[in-house]
């Protein structure tokens, strides 16, 4: 490996880490004030670049980037906002809704369109009159881990019919992608990987000074420590809850909008990145919004570094040789259960003080 | 201004934690402006679930709560705290990880501006939190929590405070401050509604009393009738005379 070679790795490990740690912070959001892990993360940042993608490239009428990366974000925010409202506070009943559909779904033979289209309004309907017969069970405490799963499927089913075969992959266009090559000496570094790094530095801190300095980041805090006595602050828990989900939605479209043009993108990856997310979150710990963040950048780094270093060992191998990158999520995993057996916090995470 | 006809008020309150299960059959409190009322009775009479009704921390199924001539009844904490109400409860009453200071803060989170003269007012009737505000609150006594968390309920200068049990749990010298600085916050003007497990106590010092059993109202009168009533006392004073 040449030194040019490893500047551009690093780059790159740096720009993944940045861009994990803000799907990471997402996580740890909503983590922290309403105890449910989002297992629709990853969805809600697909969802958010294909609105985004089909805005901005549509022949019809295309929209500049920055009003189409708006609309996105805000479509995103509504999205991540009925996600709560469905999937976590009434879960129970919408959980069983959702299995109705995928049911009828399954039944129809296809998860065409129509079946789509209609089924997760009538869905959401049927979900709405159950609830309101305020009959509660089914899903008890755990209701929200159904139906974020449920919610990310139907998300993700929605949108390989509406944007077609989920093995598509996308270029979506991106905001640096003119950019060209930055040259210091014998050192070439790709110019897009280092303003999209930049970029998403900028929204990592901006995050950071949401949580640690404002009065909404206040909320949180007084919500994650003890929600009954939040209530007593006259700080209204249910607007902070929403409020959580709605800035984790919005820092995702951001996240997905950043990667999505280095790597291409296709309805199903959502899954893939729901599992980067609540990684990264669980090495850094998942009830600290920096915590996350730096588990965010130490397994994006840790991911690049270790591909590379596997793919230089088994080119020293000759041509014959047994490719190693497959190992890499498998040495990463192993990685992350051993550091939960050590240290179950995560890696930043602070000590969880008790009630006494 | 005109004196309201209602100003704090819950009548033929029944509520309960559970569908089916009414903890309250029909209680009924009131309190007048600048007046200290002590609530008492046995475990299980429902002193502590009256108080949380109140406070919309508990559902209301039957029966209203006003203040001020508004009716109330099922508003939701935040709002009520909006409105002029504070409430003190009984145990997790303050953010364990965050300073003193940091919990005055949360408790003016509605009003961050009037932050300088509100911690001024709180430090003046409780010299001990400006000496220490530094200092994590988890690390406190209960008494000492106990007063962290009444400082942070006045930093909204409510006009009315719901104090549940403040006495529970603390040494009988703590207690004795506790029950001073209730008196003195009264004193300045602070209507107070006070669930108290430690009968004899708060009867002496309360303007009015009223005496619950099995979620109902037994008996009620000033501080003085209440602790020479034989029917009180013999039901529940005499156990507690001894303590």
């Amino acid at each position: 490996m040449r030194v040019a070679d490893l500047a551009q790795i690093l780059v790159q490990m740096v720009t993944q880490g940045v861009i994990y740690a803000l799907l990471a912070m997402g996580i740890a959001i909503v983590y922290r004030t309403s105890r449910v892990l989002n297992f629709a993360h990853g969805e809600l940042m697909v969802v958010g670049v294909f609105v985004f993608y089909v805005l901005d490239t549509n022949p019809i009428r295309p929209l500049p980037y920055p009003v189409a990366a708006a609309v996105a974000i805000g479509v995103t925010i509504a999205i991540g906002m009925v996600l709560h409202l469905v999937a976590v506070e009434s879960a129970s009943w919408v959980t069983a809704a959702i299995i109705i559909v995928l049911v009828t779904a399954a039944l129809a033979g296809r998860s065409g369109p129509a079946v789509w289209i209609l089924g997760a309004p009538a869905a959401a309907v049927a979900a709405w009159a159950l609830r309101r017969t305020s009959v509660r069970g089914l899903g008890g405490s755990l209701g929200w881990i159904l139906g974020t799963i449920a919610f990310a499927v139907v998300l993700q089913e929605g949108l390989v019919a509406l944007i077609g075969s989920s093995e598509d992959q996308q270029l979506i266009p991106g905001l640096f992608s003119s950019f060209g090559t930055i040259r210091l000496g014998s050192v070439v570094i790709a110019g897009e990987y280092v303003a999209t790094a930049a970029c998403a530095i900028v929204v990592v801190i901006g995050l950071d000074v949401i949580e640690s300095r404002t009065r909404f980041g206040r909320a949180m805090k007084a919500v994650a420590a003890n929600k009954e006595a939040s209530a007593l602050m006259g700080i209204d828990v249910r607007r902070v809850v929403y409020g959580a989900f709605a800035l984790a939605a919005a820092s995702a479209v951001v996240a997905g909008l950043l990667v999505t043009p280095l790597t291409f993108a296709k309805p199903t990856s959502g899954p893939t990145f729901t599992i980067i997310a609540l990684t990264a979150a669980l090495l850094g710990g998942i009830d600290s919004v920096r915590g996350a963040a730096l588990g965010g950048l130490v397994l994006g780094a840790l991911e690049i570094g270790l591909g590379r270093l596997l793919d230089e060992i088994s080119r020293l191998g000759g041509e014959g040789a047994v490719p190693l990158l497959s190992l890499r999520n498998a040495i990463v995993m192993s990685l992350l259960i051993a550091l939960l057996v050590l240290r179950p916090q995560g890696l930043f995470g602070g000590r969880a003080v008790e009630k006494v | 201004m005109t004196e309201p006809r209602h100003y704090f008020l819950a009548d033929s309150l029944v509520a309960g934690y559970v569908q089916g299960v009414d903890i309250l059959q029909g209680c009924h409190i009131a309190l007048q402006q600048g007046e200290m009322v002590g609530i008492i009775g046995p475990n299980g009479a429902g002193t502590s679930t009256l108080l949380k009704a109140v406070f919309g921390l508990v559902p209301v199924r039957k029966g209203v709560v006003m203040f001020r001539d508004v009716d109330v009844t099922g508003r939701e904490a935040h709002e009520l705290v909006s409105m002029g109400i504070g409430y003190v409860p009984q145990r997790d009453n303050v953010f364990p990880s965050l300073s003193i200071e940091e919990n005055l803060r949360m408790g003016l989170y509605l009003r961050p501006r009037d932050w300088e003269q509100r911690r001024a007012y709180v430090v003046s009737q409780f010299p001990m939190l400006g000496a220490r505000h530094r200092q994590r609150a988890g690390s406190l006594s209960g008494g000492e929590r106990q007063l962290v968390a009444m400082a942070r309920a006045l930093m909204m200068n409510p006009e009315v405070l719901l104090l549940d049990e403040p006495s529970a749990g603390l040494s009988p010298s703590m207690q004795d401050e506790v029950f001073e600085h209730i008196v003195r916050v009264n004193a300045d003007g602070i209507s107070i509604v006070m669930v108290e497990q430690n009968a004899r106590r708060c009867l002496e010092i309360v303007h009015r009393g009223y005496v619950l059993d099995q979620g109902r109202n037994a008996y009620e009168g000033t501080g003085r009738e209440l602790l020479t009533d034989p029917k009180v006392i013999e039901m529940y004073l005499g156990t507690l005379a001894t303590d």
